[in-house]
């Protein structure tokens, strides 16, 4: 019998029961969802999803959210901050563009304070890998066998789902940490939402 | 910078390289404050004389925000073109 006193991984995973999800959730309309900057509670951070470090160096930030990064504290979930740094890290020395792409980059981590950093706790990363898994099956079909797939999918899938995996930290990190995540990712949010309508997200569109 | 270092000391750094910390503990003042919100202040900084709190409070509120910096004056270089490793 488990012991409440003790709880486990898979205590935790099954905050989502797998058996109850067959079906995806139909796609709500953006009215139905949290756009709105002037609906949010003052007192708040702000926690980022990765795509809005790269929006901003893109010039994609729409004003409002631009203004709202500006005026409330903002912690960072280290799960963005590796996506910045491995796609850093992974770029060709020797290849022609790699200091263009690189170099904003680099910039922006060292515009991030460590103190200001923040992990997802162990049990967020059990609710996190059972939440990305139901999502993989019944949401985005990344659930098929390698026999069903062309050659090299397989891979694709892998990474799809990791993906998803890694969105579902951010997204439950900012949750522990009371913090209002920022996200452009507005299908997969969706569906997050679904889950634990209780985190508090902020979404755009680029 | 070390990860584990305390929030004040990482804020006394940036003020020194911005030139605001004279060294020396000159300036007397009076002050009342909230003893939940000064429990609250130790407790984070690790500090309990009252005196270091304040100091370390204040260096923590002056201290220059690099991140806010970063998002306001970053410019556009990242190419449309960029995707994420991962």
């Amino acid at each position: 019998m488990p012991n409440p006193n003790h709880p486990t991984a898979g205590a935790q995973a099954l905050t989502h029961d797998p058996d109850r999800y067959v079906r995806p959730f139909p796609r709500r309309r953006d009215t139905e969802l949290p756009f709105d900057p002037g609906a949010l509670p003052a007192d708040m951070p702000l926690m980022l999803d990765t795509t809005v470090y790269v929006h901003r160096l893109q010039n994609k930030i729409p004003a409002p959210i631009h203004a709202l990064v500006e005026a409330r504290p903002v912690l960072h979930c280290a799960v963005a901050v590796a996506e910045i740094a491995i796609s850093a890290g992974i770029m060709d020395p020797a290849h022609a563009t790699t200091e263009r792409y690189r170099t904003p980059l680099l910039g922006l981590l060292h515009g991030i304070g460590t103190l200001e950093m923040r992990t997802p706790s162990p049990m967020a990363w059990a609710e996190a890998g059972m939440l990305a898994g139901i999502l993989a099956r019944t949401q985005f079909g990344l659930a098929r066998s390698r026999t069903a797939l062309p050659p090299g999918a397989m891979e694709q899938q892998r990474e799809s789902r990791r993906r998803l995996l890694n969105d579902a930290l951010i997204f439950l990190c900012a949750g522990e940490q009371g913090a209002i995540l920022v996200s452009g990712h507005v299908a997969d949010m969706d569906v997050l939402l679904r889950f634990r309508p209780d985190i508090r997200v902020l979404l755009y569109r680029a | 910078m070390s990860a584990t270092q305390a929030p004040h000391q990482a804020a006394l750094a940036a003020l020194r390289l911005a030139g605001a910390v004279t060294g020396a503990r000159s300036q007397r003042i009076s002050v009342r404050v909230d003893p939940g919100v000064m429990r609250a202040a130790a407790a984070r900084l690790g500090l309990t004389n009252p005196s270091d709190v304040v100091n370390a409070s204040l260096a923590v509120a002056a201290a220059p925000d690099r991140f806010k910096a970063w998002w306001t004056d970053a410019e556009a270089t990242l190419p449309d073109d960029f995707e994420l490793a991962v």
